[in-house]
């Protein structure tokens, strides 16, 4: 009898506060995939994209990223990171307005000079492939990647259309 | 008779000049193999999408002016070579935000930069904006040929060419127009100019 009243006021006393405070402090941290959207849940998304796309599960991986860009529009490496994964779904729509978004909200972006030079070499616009592989040279320091550069600008340069077969 | 004296004078100085010219065209070392050279056949290309590049071959020499041999045809010159990069997933590496990097020594931060999969001189000192170091993978297709064009044994041109693009039939196309370029400035199509 003693015991049972006993046990009942340390519940009253201690477990319900604590158990109110985990309760609040969960609410706080965890992550949450709730409405309304914030730049928090953006970031959530970006983080998701890139958990996808390091598994190998692309399509999951642009949907993710898709919604990140859509709750945070001004975020360059989440247009970056759209980019490159419709790329490789081979959305080049998608892929170059992303592209070029992320160089627009960052004029330095190195990575998105080098897709775009790609980009634009396959779609025949030899001038904009130029300016870009031209960018990505003052950018980039990885001399492997210059020297594939200095190749496609000689080469364009040389033959600014290369017939088609 | 100073008629006579002048018109010996015209026919030495014509005989002296068609000697000199006889001398100098003895001169000439003998028209080269390739100047011959007006039809040409395209043997398959050896390796991994030698058959697409033999194809592509056959496109672009006709279209830069080549006579190209069908099955049957003697052909004065074959053009032969190898298929030696045929691949579409060549990885890049792009670090995503502003990303320390350490190039031959020099410390640089560089935004969004991007790096070779293999052998590249970018090491990568983690973003100063995220301690996770955030990347993504990005692929490319190479190819990369080798060809030569051959005479009766001898090599009358060789030349080797590789191009990077985001599929295969660009930078296909970049490859072969590239060296039948190289080709038609060694050897101009159709012989002697």
């Amino acid at each position: 009898m003693g015991n049972e009243q006993w046990a009942r006021r340390v519940r009253e006393s201690l477990l319900l506060p604590i158990a109110h405070c985990a309760f609040v402090i969960g609410l706080v941290i965890a992550p949450v995939n709730a409405d309304p959207p914030s730049a928090g849940s953006a970031a959530n998304h970006y983080q998701a994209g890139l958990a996808y796309e390091r598994l190998g599960r692309l399509q999951e991986a642009y949907t993710q990223l898709q919604l990140a860009c859509v709750l945070d529009a001004n975020d360059p490496r989440i247009a970056l990171a759209l980019g490159i994964v419709a790329l490789r779904l081979t959305r080049e729509d998608v892929a170059q307005r992303n592209l070029e978004r992320s160089i627009t909200l960052d004029a330095n972006s190195a990575a998105s000079y080098y897709l775009l030079a790609l980009l634009y070499e396959k779609h025949k616009a030899s001038d904009r492939a130029l300016d870009s592989w031209n960018r990505f040279l003052e950018l980039n320091p990885d001399e492997q990647l210059k020297l594939e550069a200095r190749k496609h600008i000689h080469f364009l340069e040389s033959n600014k259309v290369v017939p088609v077969s | 008779m100073s008629g006579h004296r002048v018109t010996w004078v015209v026919v030495l100085l014509v005989s002296a000049g068609l000697c000199s010219c006889a001398s100098h065209q003895a001169v000439v070392s003998p028209p080269k193999p390739a100047e011959r050279i007006r039809l040409l056949a395209v043997q398959p290309f050896d390796g991994s999408g030698g058959a697409d590049v033999t194809r592509e071959f056959v496109v672009a020499l006709k279209a830069a002016g080549w006579a190209v041999a069908g099955k049957n045809q003697n052909a004065d010159a074959l053009l032969t070579g190898s298929v030696n990069d045929y691949s579409t997933n060549h990885k890049l590496m792009v670090f995503l935000g502003e990303t320390n990097t350490l190039t031959n020594g020099k410390a640089a931060t560089v935004s969004n930069p991007i790096v070779t999969g293999n052998g590249s001189q970018i090491l990568p000192q983690g973003p100063t904006t995220s301690v996770n170091n955030p990347h993504l993978v990005s692929e490319r297709a190479v190819v990369g040929v080798s060809a030569r064009l051959v005479s009766q044994r001898t090599t009358l041109w060789g030349d080797d060419f590789s191009y990077e693009s985001l599929e295969f039939a660009s930078a296909r196309q970049a490859v072969v127009f590239a060296l039948v370029r190289s080709l038609s400035r060694a050897l101009p199509p159709g012989g002697s100019q």
